[in-house]
């Protein structure tokens, strides 16, 4: 794992996966537009808060007229899952300096933490972390501002095309997730619990309330499932959550 | 959009990955984050694709979006990749939007 050959491998590897997910940042950016974020706000959000899912569910919460604060929840309640993954990572971390540390635990998401655990030899964990993580934060901010400029030119249909893409990104974020049955038990209690508030509670309130279906999903699961839940947050595909 | 929200989710987001690099890390061990964290995704992405496919507040009503949300989960099924979905999607979407009116 030590030759020259396999270091290269690593690091195009994880600049590929780099680059794959950062071309989302390009509808990231167009929804954003959609929804009346500008260019600096969807910036903002690409460069500080710096995770898809809590991005996208930002964007969307607020685009459906809930208030900020129900807004802000749903992407903390996203977010919370970076602080674990950073934890993970301490191993590789906890030497570097306070900057690099800092630097670190920003880009911490679920595609440099992945790539990073992916590895067997703590050094190639290192390097598939660090390529990863600056390689998705370059390109999601590059296609962010490219998306965002031209979304800012479209009118109807094309807006409406976008506010269809919102849900069809959020589908697309939950879809490998279903794979795992308890994941499934949950998305189902889930969906069930929005649907029947959405027509008359207040907005922001039915995604809130859906977080009712954890608690249900996993006291209901079946013993098998159990061990299965460790792995539901890294045996996805790489997309950008 | 104001920019409230977008500042404190930002900053809100950025410390919660800065609690996990230099916090102290027993709260990992609570069984309640290591059995329900794990599906937090999940549970909100599902709430959020059907809370923006139909519009709040009136059961029921929704417009072209609906058509072009189908069309992206057909997609998904197809196993198309994620820009191909969320190409399909907003096609569909606007060429339906075209058909409706």
């Amino acid at each position: 794992m030590h030759n020259k050959f396999s270091f290269n491998a690593i690091q195009r590897d994880s600049i590929g996966v780099g680059f794959t997910v950062g071309l989302y940042g390009f509808s990231f950016g167009a929804i954003a537009s959609a929804a009346h974020a500008s260019t600096w706000q969807a910036m903002c959000l690409s460069s500080v808060l710096f995770s898809g899912g809590s991005q996208f569910a930002l964007v969307g919460a607020l685009a459906e007229g809930s208030s900020a604060l129900s807004a802000v929840a749903v992407a903390l309640f996203l977010g919370i899952r970076n602080a674990l993954y950073a934890v993970r990572l301490r191993p590789i971390t906890n030497d570097y300096s306070l900057l690099r540390r800092l630097v670190a635990g920003h880009i911490t998401i679920d595609e440099s933490a992945a790539m990073a655990t992916a590895q067997d030899d703590p050094e190639d964990s290192k390097i598939a972390f660090w390529a990863t993580g600056f390689g998705v934060l370059v390109f999601w901010n590059l296609f962010t501002l490219l998306g965002s400029l031209s979304g800012s030119f479209l009118k109807d249909p094309a807006t409406i095309g976008l506010t269809a893409a919102a849900p069809a990104a959020f589908a697309s974020l939950v879809w490998p997730r279903l794979r795992d049955r308890t994941g499934l038990r949950i998305a189902l209690l889930a969906a069930a619990i929005t649907l029947a508030l959405l027509p008359w509670a207040p907005r922001g309130v039915p995604v809130l309330s859906s977080l009712l279906a954890i608690p249900i999903g996993v006291a209901t699961a079946p013993k098998t499932a159990a061990a299965a839940h460790h792995e539901s947050d890294h045996d996805r595909t790489i997309g950008p959550a | 959009m104001s920019w409230t929200p977008v500042i404190i989710a930002s900053v809100g987001c950025l410390l919660l990955k800065m609690l996990g690099t230099f916090a102290q890390t027993r709260f990992v061990e609570l069984p309640v984050v290591q059995k329900y964290v794990p599906y937090l995704p999940v549970t909100l992405l599902t709430s959020l694709t059907i809370s923006n496919t139909l519009s709040p507040g009136r059961p029921w009503h929704t417009d072209a979006r609906i058509v072009g949300v189908a069309a992206g989960i057909v997609a998904l099924w197809r196993k198309l990749p994620f820009l191909a979905v969320l190409l399909i999607a907003a096609a569909v979407a606007a060429l339906a939007h075209v058909w409706w009116h």
